[in-house]
């Protein structure tokens, strides 16, 4: 009776109830012919032995992890490490109040924003006084003294009311309306103190984040490139528009890298009232990727590089049947190389992505770049990944207007053989011009 | 039994479909209408925290109880239509356009239509066609789900007239670009460009060639005369209450442009020139 009972079960779950079986706390270094364990995180950990098998390893994340009874897998390498995304803030200032809107967080490997706080201070830095908001992307501040610099913070919380993720400070000075005499205006700023009794009007948007080391930041307004600016050396840059108009606007920020790479958008919707200053800070630009092979051997190398804030923690993911995450500090330039044994990964299409970290910020996760393992080395052609992937049909390495509009000359129409030949080269190729080929244009969109 | 059970599992394994389905949504301001009135008709998107970036569809009404009095598409959530909201045909409103970058909301205007009541009906107002794509660089639809809207014509109902909001803001600032395609214009340089405004939507756009060109009404892409590019070019547009914006683009060839100004010095000189030849004779 005991070995039907057995029979009948998958080896899976024979294996989970294994390994929950045991309560032992290990802290310790393992080492093999072929791989090492430094520092493991142990929380709860233990190995196993059966006959055939055995384990040296944490387990961990029942929720969000590799395992399970139907179809088992198990996670290589360590505890993953969930973060949720920062909020991008903005704050602008009215009559005795703030209005403060953010991004939402997304939350990755088993974190999940379910609310926000906003903290508040007259310090710039804090300490902050907290107040709960619930699962919300605006918030207004009233009760303000009107002259005083505000200085705020939002925090994503997890479901138990854990802090995951802080956004960048913004700040806001409130301010009585301008009367017909004249006098002070809203006013709102990214930094600095109040001080007197005057605010100094101030109007219109102020966006600051981080790119890359003396990179260009383009910044497009419903997409057309508004503007652009250079970073600092530091990698931080900060723009300022003018002569908005009252009303909803998508804005969208990318980067560009020191060979002309650029990084995938940033993109935020954002309501705009004219008149009045409002600040987004903590814009961080993903990191931009590349790849040295379009196809790897199974078994070699392959180079994925790229650039982000100077110094910054790079987490490198190479996506398979089983995800690989790769930690690399970027150097004093933001550029980082990691070059990825492929003898882990199957036969047949991969890609990989990157992400940055600094200073208790994180920049969303860039484009996925693909590559091929398989049976030959094939080199990435050279400069081609400066261009847009898709949607470029006038082959000036940029989707903007003007490819809209050939699109647009083209839509629901017979195609010519030299535009099919386009079609099927940047758009879906199924050799028709439809919704489909431009929402393939509208994610390449480059302004 | 059975065939209930089949339909009760049917029903919720559509559950999921349905529930994260993007929502396009009409909503109407008043839905009982006088005679000979105005009503709002609100087209609005529920991405249901996805990320949409082109949506297409139509409005379906009917023709012999509504006219189209306006279409506003200022301040949409979409960026570049490629089908401005317009009647197609009667009773039949259609759209389509993108929004790079993608958008995401439970509650995101496309548009709005004001209609005018001509006769007593009950009359259903509905979203035929609708599209949504994911902002994901494949070109994957959603899933959509629509709703249909009653509203109510008749004499017993208080009047109600739409008053244009008053807008002062000109069109937003616009980058216009030329253009060459082997396909397009037989190869040759064309225009395009595309204005937003945030209050009562682009009324229409004007372009002259050179400082001392006139204006013409144009629509993008607009063949440009002087395929040199030797001229500066002018774009103005202007919104539904007249306020207008100029967007203008340098000579993409100056050295035609030079010559140009070179030609036109000479011509000036050798006039100054025969002038005081002239006025030098009659003086003497």
């Amino acid at each position: 009776m005991k070995h039907r009972f057995f029979d009948t079960f998958h080896p899976g779950l024979l294996l989970v109830v294994f390994l929950f079986s045991f309560t032992h706390v290990f802290a310790d270094e393992f080492t093999s012919s072929s791989f090492r364990v430094l520092d493991p995180v142990m929380a709860p950990s233990g190995f196993s032995t059966s006959t055939g098998f055995q384990l040296w390893s944490t387990i961990s994340e029942i929720a969000v992890g590799t395992s399970s009874i139907t179809s088992f897998q198990l996670g290589g390498g360590f505890l993953r490490y969930p973060f949720a995304s920062t909020p991008v803030v903005s704050a602008t200032a009215g009559n005795a109040q703030v209005a403060l809107s953010w991004t939402a967080s997304t939350g990755y490997l088993g974190w999940t924003a379910t609310g926000y706080s906003v903290g508040q201070s007259t310090t710039s830095g804090g300490p902050y006084s907290y107040s709960a908001l619930g699962n919300v992307l605006s918030s207004t501040r009233t009760g303000l003294s009107n002259g005083t610099t505000y200085y705020f913070v939002i925090v994503v919380k997890d479901i138990f009311g854990n802090f995951i993720a802080t956004s960048t400070q913004v700040s806001g000075a409130p301010s009585a309306p301008a009367s017909s005499g004249g006098g002070g205006s809203s006013g709102a700023t990214g930094g600095g103190g109040g001080g007197g009794g005057v605010v100094i009007s101030e109007s219109g948007l102020k966006l600051s984040g981080r790119a890359y080391p003396l990179s260009k930041v383009s910044v497009l307004k419903d997409g057309q490139l508004e503007l652009t600016t250079i970073a600092g050396p530091d990698s931080k840059f900060e723009t300022k528009l003018n002569n908005l108009s009252t009303g909803n606007y998508t804005f969208s920020v990318y980067g560009e890298d020191k060979d002309g790479r650029r990084s995938a958008p940033f993109t935020f919707p954002l309501y705009i009232t004219s008149g009045s200053a409002t600040t987004i800070s903590g814009i961080f630009i993903a990191p931009t990727l590349a790849v040295d092979k379009s196809e790897v051997k199974r078994g070699d190398n392959i180079a994925i590089f790229g650039q982000s804030v100077q110094s910054s923690d790079i987490v490198i993911s190479v996506n398979s049947a089983q995800e690989f995450f790769i930690n690399k500090k970027a150097d004093s330039d933001g550029v980082y190389l990691f070059n990825f044994d492929t003898s882990v990964l199957d036969l047949g299409r991969h890609s990989t992505k990157s992400k940055s970290s600094v200073e208790g910020e994180i920049s969303p996760f860039g484009d996925a770049v693909g590559f091929a393992v398989g049976t030959k080395n094939v080199a990435f052609a050279g400069g081609s990944e400066k261009c847009p992937l898709k949607g470029d049909l006038n082959g000036d390495c940029k989707v903007n207007l003007v490819d809209f509009s050939i699109a647009a000359f083209w839509y629901k129409k017979t195609l010519s053989p030299t535009f099919k030949a386009v079609e099927l080269k940047n758009l879906n190729g199924d050799g028709q011009i439809s919704l489909v080929d431009f929402s393939i244009m509208a994610y390449y969109w480059t302004g | 039994m059975k065939k209930i059970s089949i339909l009760i599992i049917g029903l919720l394994s559509l559950a999921p479909m349905i529930s994260f389905a993007t929502t396009f949504v009409l909503d109407a301001v008043p839905r009982k209408i006088g005679l000979d009135s105005d009503v709002e008709l609100y087209v609005h998107i529920n991405t249901r925290g996805k990320t949409l970036n082109a949506v297409s569809g139509k409005v379906v009404f009917p023709a012999d109880v509504f006219d189209v009095k306006e279409i506003q598409s200022g301040n949409s959530k979409i960026n570049f239509w490629i089908q401005n909201p317009s009647e197609t045909s009667p009773g039949e409103i259609s759209f389509s356009g993108i929004t790079p970058g993608g958008f995401s909301g439970p509650d995101e205007n496309l548009f709005y239509v004001i209609l005018h009541t001509k006769r007593e009906a009950d009359s259903i107002v509905r979203l035929s066609d609708v599209q949504a794509f994911i902002n994901d660089g494949k070109g994957t639809e959603d899933t959509v789900t629509t709703s249909a809207l009653e509203l109510q014509v008749s004499g017993s109902f208080a009047s109600s007239t739409f008053n244009m909001p008053k807008d002062t803001q000109p069109p937003e600032n616009f980058r216009p670009a030329v253009g060459k395609d082997p396909d397009i214009y037989g190869g040759k340089y064309f225009l395009v460009f595309v204005a937003e405004d945030k209050g009562s939507g682009i009324g229409g756009y004007e372009v002259k060639e050179g400082f001392w060109g006139a204006y013409t009404t144009a629509t993008s892409p607009y063949l440009l005369s002087d395929q040199s590019l030797g001229t500066r070019i002018y774009i103005k547009a202007t919104d539904k209450a007249g306020n207008g914006r100029v967007a203008m683009l340098d000579a993409q060839n100056p050295n035609n442009q030079f010559t140009r100004y070179l030609i036109f010095a000479i011509l000036l000189i050798t006039c100054i020139f025969l002038f005081t030849k002239i006025w030098s004779r009659f003086t003497r």
